[in-house]
C-alpha cells in the first residue's frame, strides 16, 4: 500500500517540478500561447510512460506556473505574456505609468497562487459531484458535443460565424481523417490539435510568401520596448518577507480573489478570457479609489485566468472524461486522448485516459502537488529575478527564434504520429484553422471542437 | 570617412527595416524569419528521422524508441532556438525607462479623466492606505483630489469675474 502511494507520489512530484520549471522559463516568452506549449509537450510526457499521477501534476504545474511568469512582460514590458494575458493589460499599463509595474507583478502572481490552491478542490469537488449524473450524459455525448461546440464557438470573438464555420471545418477534419485510414491504417488526433493551435503563426508564414499578402505584411517600424526601472520604494524592495504570497495582497484583494477563484472553479465551459473580463469588470465598478480599483482588478482577473483555466481541465476530466471545454478540447488535449497511451474511445474503441485511471482523491492529490511545484518554483524566482529575466529576454530572445523552434516542434510532433501524412495534416488544418482565427474570430478551443465532432458525433450520425 | 561609415550603417539598418514585417504577434525581419524556419527544418526533422532510424534498429521497444526519437527530435528543437537566437538579434528596440514624480501625476492626471475618476484616498482602508504611503503614491493622489475639488470653485469664480 505505502510502496504504491510512494511510486504514485515520486513521478508526480519530479515530473511537477520539471513541469514547473520548463513553463515558468516559457511563461517569460511573450506570444508563447498556452495551447501551443502545453499540448505538444504534455503529449511527450504521455508518450515517453509518465505514470499518470505524473502526466496530471506536469501539466497541473506547467499551467500555473505559466500563468505566474506571464505577468512578467505583463508588467514589466507592457506587452501580453500570453492569450490570457490579454484581459490584464489596461491595468498593467495604469500601474506600470504609476510607476509600481513591480507591485502589480506580485499581486499578479500571489493572485494566481492563491486561486489556484483554492480553484483544485473546488473543482475536483464539483466534477464528483456531476460525476453522479454523468452517466447519462455519456450515453447523449454524441448529441451534447455539437451543442457544446456551438456554444463554446457562440462565445468566441466570432459569434454566428464561427457556429457557421464549424460544420465546413469538422466535414474537412472528417475527410482527412478518412484519407489518412486508407494510406496508413489509422486516424491521427496530435497533428489536428498540434495544426489548429499554430494555425496563426501558419497563415503569418505562408503570408510572407504570397505577394499579394506580402504586401500587407510589413510594418516599416521596430517596435519599442520599454522596460519599467528597478524598484525604489519600500514596498518594492526584495525582502524574504515579499517571498511570502499572501503578503502582497491586501485583505480586500485576498478576499475578492478567492471568492473569485472559488466561484469560477464551478465553471467550465466559459473561455477563462471572457470569464476573467467579466469578473474584473464587476470588481473595476465596485472600487472607488482609482490605485484600489486598479490594483484589485489586476489581482482578481490573474486570480480568475487561473481558476477556470485549471476548472476547465479538471470537470471534464474528472466528472465527464471528454473534453468539453474549450481549455479540455486544446491545451489540455493530450490529458483525454494521446494514442496510442490515452484515446477518447469511439468507433469500437473503449475509452483509456486519465478520467479511467485516477480516481477523485487522486486527482486532487496530484493536482495539488502541480500547484505546489508551480508555487515552489515560480513564485520565487519570479519575486526575485523578474527584472534581470525580462530585460534578458528582450535582449537576446528574437521572435525569429521562437518560430524557428516551434516550426521544428511541430514537424517532430507531426511526424512522431503519423509520419508524411502527419504533415499533411497540419499544414492542411493550421492554414485553414489559422484564417478562421484570424478573419472571423473563431479561436483554436472552438476548432478543437469540431475534431471531437468528427470523431465522436458524425460516426454516430452516419450510423 | 566617417560619414561614409555612417550613411552605409544608416542604410544597412534602412534595408533591415524594409524587411520588418508582423508575424504570429511580433516584429520579425523577414530574411532572417525565412532561415529561421529553414534552420527549424533542416536541424529538427534530420535529428528526429535519423534518431528513429537508429533507435529502431537496435532497441526491441519500437514504440519506446520512436517516443526516445521524439525527445532527441524536441531537443534539437531547443537547439534551433539557441542557435537562431545566436544568429538573428531580436528587431525590436529595448529602452530603459525612468519614471519621477512629473510621469506619476501624469498617471494620475490620466485616471482622473478615465470613466469612473479618482475616487477618495478617504475611502481606503489601512492596509490600503499602508500599501499607497510606502509607494510614496499617497500624496499624489491626495494633492490630485485636492485639486480636483478646488477646479470647479476655481472655475466658478473666473466665470463671476468675467461677468
Amino acid at each position: 500500500m505505502i510502496a504504491d502511494i510512494i511510486s504514485a507520489l515520486v513521478p508526480a512530484i519530479l515530473a511537477g517540478l520539471a513541469g514547473a520549471v520548463i513553463f515558468a522559463l516559457l511563461g517569460l516568452i511573450s506570444g508563447t500561447d498556452e495551447t501551443a506549449t502545453l499540448a505538444p509537450l504534455t503529449l511527450a510526457v504521455v508518450l515517453l510512460g509518465v505514470p499518470p499521477s505524473g502526466v496530471l501534476a506536469f501539466f497541473i504545474a506547467g499551467a500555473c506556473a505559466k500563468h505566474m511568469t506571464h505577468a512578467v512582460p505583463t508588467t514589466l514590458l507592457g506587452i501580453p505574456g500570453d492569450t490570457m494575458a490579454i484581459a490584464l493589460m489596461e491595468e498593467a499599463a495604469h500601474l506600470r505609468a504609476l510607476g509600481v509595474p513591480h507591485v502589480a507583478l506580485r499581486k499578479m502572481i500571489s493572485a494566481a497562487f492563491l486561486a489556484a490552491l483554492l480553484a483544485v478542490p473546488i473543482a475536483v469537488l464539483c466534477a464528483a459531484l456531476l460525476a453522479k449524473v454523468s452517466d447519462p450524459l455519456r450515453e447523449a455525448i454524441p448529441y451534447v458535443f455539437p451543442a457544446v461546440a456551438v456554444g463554446i464557438a457562440y462565445l468566441s470573438r466570432g459569434r454566428w460565424a464561427s457556429v457557421l464555420a464549424l460544420v465546413p471545418l469538422t466535414a474537412m477534419i472528417v475527410g482527412l481523417n478518412s484519407f489518412v485510414d486508407q494510406q496508413i491504417d489509422k486516424t491521427l488526433s496530435i497533428s489536428f490539435f498540434v495544426g489548429l493551435a499554430v494555425g496563426p503563426m501558419v497563415v503569418d508564414l505562408v503570408g510572407l510568401i504570397s505577394p499579394l499578402t506580402r504586401s500587407k505584411l510589413p510594418t516599416r517600424s521596430r517596435p519599442v520596448f520599454t522596460i519599467a526601472p528597478e524598484p525604489t520604494s519600500a514596498i518594492g524592495g526584495r525582502s524574504l518577507a515579499r517571498l511570502n504570497p499572501f503578503r502582497s495582497l491586501t485583505r480586500s484583494e485576498a478576499g475578492l480573489t478567492a471568492s473569485s477563484a472559488a466561484v469560477t472553479s464551478l465553471t467550465f465551459f466559459v473561455s477563462p478570457l471572457a470569464m476573467a473580463v467579466l469578473v474584473g469588470e464587476i470588481v473595476s465598478a465596485r472600487a472607488k479609489q482609482a490605485y484600489v480599483r486598479l490594483s484589485r482588478t489586476i489581482a482578481v482577473r490573474n486570480g480568475v485566468t487561473d481558476s477556470t483555466y485549471l476548472a476547465e481541465t479538471l470537470i471534464p476530466l474528472v466528472a465527464i472524461d471528454l473534453p468539453l471545454s474549450p481549455i479540455a478540447a486544446g491545451a489540455a488535449a493530450p490529458l483525454f486522448n494521446a494514442p496510442p497511451v490515452y484515446t477518447v474511445g469511439g468507433d469500437g474503441v473503449d475509452l483509456h485516459n486519465l478520467h479511467s485511471l485516477l480516481t477523485a482523491p487522486e486527482f486532487l492529490v496530484f493536482a495539488m502537488i502541480g500547484v505546489l511545484a508551480a508555487g515552489a518554483i515560480a513564485f520565487p524566482l519570479t519575486m526575485r529575478y523578474a527584472r534581470p529575466a525580462a530585460v534578458w529576454v528582450a535582449r537576446h530572445l528574437s521572435h525569429e527564434a521562437v518560430i524557428g523552434a516551434f516550426v521544428g516542434l511541430v514537424l517532430v510532433v507531426s511526424l512522431y504520429e503519423g509520419g508524411a501524412y502527419g504533415i499533411l495534416v497540419l499544414l492542411s488544418v493550421g492554414l485553414i484553422g489559422g484564417l478562421l482565427n484570424k478573419t472571423i474570430g473563431m479561436h483554436a478551443g472552438v476548432q478543437c471542437m469540431a475534431y471531437y465532432i468528427a470523431v465522436l458525433s458524425v460516426p454516430a450520425f452516419l450510423g | 570617412m566617417t560619414g561614409r561609415i555612417d550613411e552605409t550603417a544608416d542604410q544597412g539598418v534602412h534595408d533591415a527595416d524594409s524587411r520588418l514585417a508582423e508575424v504570429w504577434g511580433d516584429v520579425v525581419d523577414r530574411r532572417n524569419v525565412a532561415f529561421a524556419v529553414v534552420l527549424g527544418i533542416i536541424i529538427s526533422v534530420p535529428a528526429f528521422l535519423g534518431s528513429q532510424a537508429i533507435l529502431t534498429a537496435v532497441m526491441e521497444n519500437t514504440s519506446l524508441a520512436r517516443t526516445y526519437a521524439m525527445l532527441i527530435g524536441l531537443g534539437a528543437c531547443l537547439c534551433v532556438g539557441v542557435v537562431c537566437a545566436r544568429l538573428f538579434p531580436p528587431v525590436r528596440i529595448f529602452r530603459e525607462e525612468t519614471i519621477g514624480t512629473t510621469e506619476q501625476e501624469a498617471a494620475i492626471a490620466a485616471l482622473r479623466s478615465a470613466p469612473n475618476g479618482l475616487g477618495s484616498v478617504d475611502e481606503l482602508k489601512p492596509d490600503e492606505c499602508a500599501e499607497l504611503e510606502a509607494m510614496g503614491l499617497y500624496d499624489l493622489f491626495a494633492e490630485a483630489e485636492a485639486t480636483q475639488k478646488r477646479e470647479p470653485a476655481d472655475n466658478g469664480t473666473e466665470g463671476e469675474a468675467e461677468r
